[in-house]
This record gives C-alpha cells, sequence and structure tokens, in this order.
C-alpha cells in the first residue's frame, strides 16, 4: 500500500466499490463504435500498407479528430477532478500536502481517464496494419497525455489568476453573467484544449510523414506537451489551498443570486417552455439532475450526433438506432441514482417522474437522433423522411424503456448496439475476408 | 468585550477584525470584531439567518471575506490557508466524510495529512466501538457526526469549530464529547461553537456570543447570566 495518504484512501474507497464495468465496456463500446463506421470512416485503410499518402493523411485526419475528442473530454474531466472534485467538502477543512496531493490527482485523473484511451485504441482495429496502428496508437495516446497534462496545469493555475487583482479588469470582460472569480475556472479548460489541440495538430503533421515512411519527431510533440502540463501544475498545486475560498465565493454568489436574473441565465428553462406547465417543473428537475450531475451522457450526445450524421449519410439507420438507444440510457442512470423518498417528498406519483425523466431523456438523446435525421433526409430525400420518423420514434421509445428498467438498460444497450453492428456491417466485413475460404 | 479563562502566556488563538460579508445588496455578516482566548469555550448563538454559518465559513477559509481579516494562532488563513488550517479543526454543519471508507480508515488518513495524533484514540473518540471498522456510508446521522468530531479533535488543534455540531448527538456522546472539548480548552485550546440551544451554551459554555442580522449584539461571560436567563437575554437582544 502506497504511502501517499490520498492515494491510499482513495485506493481503499476504490477498493470497497467493488468492481466497475464501465472500462470493459468502454473498450468494447470503442470497438464496436468502430465497426459501426467502419465502411464510411476507414475505406481507407488498405492504402496504408502501401504507405500511400493519401491514406496517410486519412488515417492521421481520422486520429486528429478523435484526439482532439479525447483531449476535450480530458481538460473537461482534469476540471472535475483537481479543481471541482467531489472530494473538496473532506479536502477543503484540512491542512494541504500540495506533492502527495498532486501526484494523487495525477494518478487518479489518468486512471478515471485511462478507458477513454482505451476506448479510442480499441477503435483503431479496422486499420489492420501493425505499423500503422504502432503510429497511430502513439499518436492517439499523446492526444490523450497531452489533454491529461495540459488540462491538469491550467485547470490548477486558474485559481491563482483569478485570486490575483491584476487580472481583474480582464475577467470582468470575459465573465458575463458569471461571478468574476469563476471567469478564470470557466475559461481554463477551453484555454487547455487550445493548447492542447495545436499540439495534437502539430503531432497530426508528424503522424502523417511516419505513416507515408519518413518517421517525423513531430509525432512526440503532443507528449512533450503533456509533459509541460503536468510539470506547470506541480508548480500551481500549492494553490489548491486557495480552492476552498474560492469555489465557496463563486457558489454563494449563484446561491445569493436574485430570482429574475437566475430565471435569464438557466438556459434549460428555455428548452422546456412548449412543454405542458404541470410537466414544465419536472422535466426542468431532470434536466438539471443530468446537466449537473451525469454531463458526460449530455455532452457525449452532441459527440455521438456526429458518428450518428455519418451513419444517416450512408444511410445506416440501425446503426443511427444504436447510438439513439446508447445514449437514451441516461434514463437509467437516472432512475438508478435518484433515492424515492424525493418523489415521495414531493408528492409526486410515479407516472409523473417516470413521464417527465423521460421527456427529459429524449431531450437529451435529440441530438443524435436529429443529426442522423436530418443527414438522412440531405442525402436520401423523400426516403431519408421516413428513416428520421424511425429514429424519433426509437428515441422516443429508448427514453421510456430505459426510465423504467433501470441500471440494466446500459449493458443491454451496448449489447444491443453490438448486435446491430455485428450483424449490420461486422458480419458482412467477415464475410468478405478470403481466409475462410467460402467469401466473394 | 473578551471574557473567560485565558491559560496564561499564549497570544490569542482566534482574531477576526472588521469581517464583513456582503452577497449583493445583502449584508450576512456586518463588521465583526472577535478575539477568542486560549482556554475560553465559546458559544455562538443567532437566529436562522443571523450570519453565524458564513461567519463560521470565513473563519475556515471556505468563504472570502468582502472586507476584515481572520488569524488563528497567529496565521492569516487567507495568506497562508494551509498552515492556518493546521491550527484549526473544524466541523461543518454537514459533517464532510467519504463514505466508501470506515471510520478508523478515515481518521487514518486525516492523522496522516495533519501529521500528528493516535488511532487508537481518535476511534475510542468517536465511541463507535467495532462500527468503526463499517463503511461511513452505513451511519446514521450521529455516527457520522461522532466521526466528525473527532477527525476534528485527533490532531489536537489549538483552536476548534463547530457549526451546529453538538446538535443531534446522543446524551452518552454529548457528554463525552463535552467532556473532551473542556479537557481541551484545559490543556490551552479554545472552543468555538454555533447553536441554535440555549441549553446546550448555558451547559458547556464560559462566554456567549449572540449574533443578530450579521451583527455581534452582545458578548458576555456565561456566570454573569442568572441560571436559566440566557434565552430570555437572548430574544431580548434580537428583538432590538
Amino acid at each position: 500500500m502506497t504511502a501517499n495518504p490520498y492515494q491510499r484512501a482513495f485506493a481503499r474507497a476504490r477498493h470497497a466499490r467493488g468492481f466497475d464495468a464501465v472500462p470493459i465496456l468502454s473498450i468494447i463500446g470503442g470497438a464496436l463504435a468502430a465497426a459501426l463506421v467502419r465502411a464510411n470512416v476507414y475505406d481507407f485503410a488498405p492504402g496504408l500498407a502501401h504507405h500511400t499518402p493519401l491514406a496517410a493523411d486519412a488515417a492521421a485526419g481520422l486520429v486528429a479528430r478523435v484526439g482532439l475528442l479525447l483531449a476535450a473530454g480530458l481538460t473537461l474531466g482534469t476540471f472535475d477532478i483537481v479543481v471541482r472534485g467531489p472530494d473538496r467538502a473532506v479536502l477543503d477543512i484540512h491542512p494541504l500536502l500540495p506533492g502527495p496531493w498532486y501526484a494523487s490527482r495525477v494518478t487518479e485523473s489518468a486512471r478515471v481517464r485511462l478507458p477513454w484511451l482505451l476506448a479510442g485504441l480499441a477503435a483503431l482495429w479496422p486499420l489492420a496494419d501493425a505499423r500503422a496502428l504502432f503510429f497511430c496508437g502513439t499518436a492517439l495516446a499523446g492526444a490523450w497525455f497531452a489533454g491529461l497534462g495540459v488540462g491538469i496545469g491550467v485547470n490548477l493555475a486558474a485559481p491563482a489568476i483569478g485570486l490575483d487583482a491584476r487580472f481583474t479588469g480582464a475577467l470582468d470582460a470575459i465573465r458575463g453573467v458569471n461571478p468574476r472569480l469563476q471567469a478564470a475556472l470557466l475559461y481554463a479548460p477551453g484555454a487547455a484544449l487550445g493548447i492542447a489541440g495545436m499540439g495534437i495538430l502539430g503531432g497530426t503533421e508528424g503522424l502523417s510523414a511516419s505513416l507515408g515512411g519518413s518517421p517525423s519527431p513531430l509525432l512526440l510533440l503532443p507528449w512533450a506537451l503533456g509533459a509541460a502540463g503536468i510539470i506547470l501544475g506541480r508548480a500551481a498545486a500549492p494553490n489548491a489551498a486557495r480552492l476552498p475560498a474560492l469555489l465557496g465565493e463563486i457558489d454563494a454568489a449563484y446561491a445569493n443570486a436574485d430570482a429574475p436574473d437566475e430565471a435569464r441565465i438557466v438556459y434549460l428553462q428555455w428548452a422546456v417552455r412548449f412543454l405542458p406547465t404541470r410537466l414544465q417543473i419536472h422535466v426542468l428537475r431532470e434536466l438539471r439532475h443530468v446537466w449537473r450531475g451525469e454531463r458526460g451522457w449530455a455532452t457525449g450526445a452532441w459527440g455521438l450526433a456526429i458518428v450518428a450524421a455519418v451513419a444517416g449519410w450512408a444511410g445506416q439507420l440501425w446503426a443511427a438506432a444504436g447510438l439513439v438507444l446508447v445514449i437514451a440510457g441516461v434514463g437509467a442512470r437516472l432512475t438508478a441514482l435518484e433515492p424515492a423518498w424525493i418523489a415521495e417528498g414531493l408528492g409526486l406519483t410515479a407516472g409523473t417522474v417516470k413521464r417527465a425523466r423521460a421527456l427529459a431523456v429524449a431531450g437529451v438523446a435529440s441530438p443524435v437522433a436529429m443529426a442522423a435525421g436530418a443527414a438522412f433526409v440531405l442525402h436520401h430525400g423523400g426516403a431519408g423522411v421516413v428513416a428520421a420518423a424511425v429514429l424519433v420514434g426509437v428515441c422516443a421509445v429508448g427514453a421510456s424503456v430505459s426510465v423504467r428498467v433501470g441500471r440494466a438498460y446500459v449493458p443491454v444497450a451496448v449489447l444491443l448496439a453490438g448486435a446491430i453492428a455485428g450483424l449490420y456491417d461486422g458480419g458482412a466485413w467477415l464475410w468478405a475476408q478470403p481466409l475462410w475460404g467460402w467469401g466473394p | 468585550m473578551a471574557v473567560g479563562s485565558a491559560v496564561m502566556g499564549l497570544g490569542p488563538m482566534i482574531v477576526l477584525t472588521g469581517l464583513r460579508k456582503q452577497f449583493g445588496a445583502t449584508v450576512a455578516v456586518d463588521h465583526v470584531d472577535l478575539v477568542v482566548h486560549p482556554g475560553e469555550f465559546v458559544g455562538l448563538i443567532g437566529h436562522n439567518g443571523a450570519g453565524k454559518s458564513t461567519l463560521l465559513k470565513m473563519l475556515a477559509g471556505l468563504l472570502l471575506p468582502t472586507a476584515g481579516t481572520v488569524q488563528l494562532a497567529g496565521v492569516d488563513m487567507y495568506a497562508d490557508p494551509s498552515r492556518a488550517r493546521e491550527k484549526l479543526g473544524f466541523v461543518p454543519e454537514e459533517a464532510p466524510l467519504w463514505d466508501y471508507l470506515s471510520a478508523r480508515e478515515f481518521l487514518e488518513f486525516v492523522i496522516a495529512v495533519r501529521g500528528k495524533g493516535d488511532i487508537a484514540a481518535a476511534v475510542e473518540l468517536t465511541g463507535l466501538g467495532s462500527d468503526a471498522d463499517r463503511l461511513i456510508r452505513e451511519y446514521s446521522q450521529g455516527m457520522r457526526r461522532k466521526t466528525a468530531l473527532a477527525a476534528a479533535l485527533v490532531a489536537e488543534p489549538p483552536v476548534i469549530v463547530l457549526d451546529e455540531a453538538l446538535n443531534g448527538l446522543d446524551p452518552p456522546s454529548a457528554a463525552r464529547t463535552k467532556a473532551v472539548l473542556k479537557e481541551r480548552c484545559q490543556d490551552g485550546a479554545c472552543v468555538l461553537f454555533s447553536t441554535h440551544i440555549v441549553e446546550t451554551v448555558e451547559a458547556v459554555a464560559d462566554r456567549v456570543v449572540m449574533m443578530s442580522k450579521g451583527r455581534v449584539v452582545d458578548d458576555r461571560c456565561v456566570a454573569d447570566i442568572p441560571p436559566g436567563g440566557l434565552e430570555k437575554l437572548f430574544l431580548g437582544q434580537i428583538s432590538e
């Protein structure tokens, strides 16, 4: 057992929580996602074995996009772990040991987000060429590491800027309706993504050259940026002792905001304004629950919407439907995590809760359905309208089923998506392999 | 205004100077000056919204003052927060604990972070017995509070601040906790606790500080108040 008290406590808590299936499901999900889009997205793969510039550029472009998605998730995710994490309430009232605390945050950030990297690596399987897999894997892991290191460094440096009187004017200029002290924290993940993104794009040049037959040191640029971020973070770690006051100030400012102002700044209220009045407040509560407690699903829906649009453009209706079903799984989380006494205390019937929750879940999943549906209509005309209607139906059914079945929905949806992938694309791919002898 | 049994030879443990907190147009704490000396056991009372919790949050470094300073055992909380927290054992209203550790594991963590304390004594302080090895998520509210109190006391900090933390304990635990706190005061620490329950102040405190509308409206020695007279005095102060 480690001598670092933070790591020791977190390891014990992890052990007490028991087995976590998320990493395994992430890897399966990455591999399945690649199967879903293989025909459209990986059609360049055969050219990699011959070092064709077109295939090298296509592979580098794909890795850059996935890498930027990983880095975006990490710059936001590291904010949650080093700045806002659920451990704050305990840590805030005790002295800070900057070195051990920082080491624990870096390892925890890496551990929690490692499944994302593994999912990304699993999604590279259709490249099917050892040399290409090595270079693409190095580049993708570099993008992940850049997001991790730069995210930690910039997010930890942000409190010092927020508390520094020299930045008052600049923070007032960019804070909008938010408290001044929050401005630095608000922009930190974006700034980190900007820095990491430039490194990833530089690394992409190196990847393209390497795949084309001329290995380039630029491939390692994201790794260097990530290491620099981790060094910056260590220098900024003592700032973490100032975070409790800074975060307390921000939370207190929101808690004391006048109601009319608050109403204007809560964008979710806009989303429910066309619903029946009796349901509005309950759907709003569910949407707030998603946005504050399950934000990964809401932001993930927009990421999956891009993949769904590709599927829609290619006419892969059931692939798009599978993606809608996966994201509708947030309803199962909401049902599983909310204690029954809340509905009882508010005097709500189970029907009202389920209706409101299903509407909120449909809202969260709608970007996936709408992106795929719009791509269908644009590319396939009148036939696409039918497909779009099917996707809206799938969204509604997925939302209402997921809020009823609870936790079991997520693995079921992933397996369903996998079955769709296997039947629709993977099966066709296997069938096409000459290795089997009975392929075409 | 400071009263109580100051331990000779030590400087003040808590010094709040011109402390003020304003949220928009609302003034939650209004120019509070407060000095607590070693050995003093001070009760802080006030109605809901009087500013007690806001004051204690600023004292614990959890909220930036709009104006004023906080010094704990000679260390400025907002200039050197980590060293100031070494001097402070704080129990907020909602006891913050890690649900997936046992009380023993949690106290081991606190001892390691604070660099001092004895785990056997800390577990004894909780009064949890063999329950100290169960996960905190299985604890009742009272058991959580006992664990949080032990975590605040285990490293023997010179400043002990409790926000409504003496409420909700069963009578034997309350008696044991009060005895330990008294003992710490005799050893030179100071205790500042907030509560709504005037009987608790009468029973354990040497000094009572009353707050209303963000201000300190009275500060006196409990011994100067006739038995049972605190409630009347308090109601009189907040109605003015």
